[in-house]
């Protein structure tokens, strides 16, 4: 799992384990750090698809693969 | 597999942001926008699906105390377990209560500093939109040409909003009732979000998350217009507004009582549309248009013509982009442009009245 982690660009890396091991708010990383919190959000997501990605070509969780998109998905 | 390791699915995209805004905790408005987008298509919960379970399996990282050791020290691990198998338990062991010790302190810290007494004035300059945290874990934005003073102390939260308009996302402290004070008019708020916009002849509350209490400025407005007079209860006339709505106090003396008037979600996005420097109308006179994005332009535009002021008109244009939206107006009205210095002036031409 620290592979996964270790894996990530450094600052996604950074914020990834302030999250997920330090157990920090997001607002705490967003001030630690100097961010927006918008920017903390948008880089666990980014950091998110790249680990599951990262774990999915290692076998583990499910291999979800990219799924065709036919325009109708809207994320708002 | 994908070697790319990032993705343009816009499945996974929106999936990925819901599971960080779930992490973080989701409003009921968000819960319920969240269980709809799942309904939309069947992929988008199993994407959902398959992201959440890496993400429960990333918690077992927490034994991976490397992770918390520099960049350095985590090379020179790396290869000392390579060399010396056996000495990984007691790194592990070290690195655990290393872990422990620097998460305490960081917490003891990290209290002391939510609680210290702070003071400060964020000021945004006409044009720009700023975020700032404050040590409480609130977030303020700033909107164009706003300037707020902040007064953090053990028993209240104060923001004085002097000019201009925030959005401020509180911080829950039941201890510390959060207040922000625009020309007399007090918005009480304990863990919630809205927005406060000082006008010349009115304060707008508009909250986008929890409730908070307005307080009406007291019947003689005259000498007490410094925040830190006003008594931090709210007066006996104060009313709650709470998530989708929006109230207007005017700051004329003698003024009716303000109605607190529903908002649809959709007019409270436009209404925080700023925050992304974006600024959206649906169906809006070119009047309001035109005076919404002086706020954020130093080169202002004006309308000459008042069957010009009326037309109405939409869109989504980026904050303080006088040209774009002169463009789309030129296309669409087939305005004229006079320029006076570095204003604007629209015309609308005599002969496509009548073509």
């Amino acid at each position: 799992m620290a592979d996964a982690i270790r894996a990530l660009p450094p600052r996604c890396a950074e914020i990834f384990t302030l999250r997920r091991i330090d157990g920090l708010s997001y607002a705490e990383i967003a001030a630690k750090l100097g961010l927006a919190e918008r920017t903390v959000n948008a880089q666990l997501a980014l950091g998110m698809i790249r680990v599951r990605q990262f774990l999915a070509a290692r076998g583990f969780g499910p291999a979800q693969t990219q799924t065709e998109t036919e325009g109708n998905a809207d994320p708002r | 597999m994908n070697a790319d390791p990032t993705t343009d699915d816009p499945i996974e995209l929106a999936a990925a942001e819901w599971l960080v805004r779930c992490d973080r905790g989701l409003t009921p408005a968000e819960q319920a926008e969240f269980e709809a987008w799942r309904r939309t298509d069947p992929r988008h919960a199993a994407v959902y699906q398959a992201l959440a379970g890496s993400w429960d399996l990333m918690s077992d990282a927490r034994h991976a105390p490397s992770l918390l050791a520099g960049q350095a020290e985590r090379e020179a691990e790396r290869q000392a377990v390579a060399a010396a198998p056996r000495r990984r338990g007691w790194r592990l062991a070290v690195g655990l209560a290393a872990a422990v010790a620097i998460g305490l302190t960081a917490f003891l810290g990290y209290r002391e500093y939510r609680l210290r007494p702070y003071d400060a004035t964020f000021t945004t300059a006409i044009g720009g939109v700023e975020q700032r945290a404050l040590p409480d874990g609130s977030v303020i934005t700033l909107n164009t040409d706003s300037v707020v003073a902040v007064h953090l102390e053990r028993g209240q939260r104060r923001v004085a909003l002097q000019r201009g308009e925030a959005h401020f996302a509180v911080a829950k402290d039941k201890s510390r009732p959060f207040i922000v004070s625009a020309n007399g008019v007090d918005v009480r708020a304990v863990g919630t979000a809205f927005s406060v916009r000082l006008r010349d002849e009115s304060v707008d509350v508009l909250v986008t998350e929890g409730k908070v209490a307005v307080a009406p400025p007291e019947p003689p407005p005259a000498a007490t217009a410094t925040p830190e007079n006003l008594t931090p209860a709210p007066a006996p006339a104060s009313y709650l507004v709470t998530a989708g709505q929006r109230t207007s106090v005017s700051l004329k003396p003698a003024a009716a009582p303000a109605p607190v008037i529903a908002v649809p979600a959709e007019t409270v996005r436009q209404a925080l549309a700023w925050q992304e420097r974006r600024l959206d109308f649906e169906d809006a006179s070119l009047a309001d248009i035109v005076a919404e994005m002086n706020r954020y332009s130093p080169r202002r535009l004006a309308i000459a013509d008042p069957a010009l002021a009326t037309k109405r008109f939409g869109g989504s244009f980026p904050a303080g982009d006088v040209d774009t939206l002169v463009r789309q107006l030129q296309r669409n009205f087939k305005v004229t442009v006079e320029r006076q210095g570095d204003d604007l002036v629209l015309h609308l031409p005599a002969e496509t009245k009548a073509p």
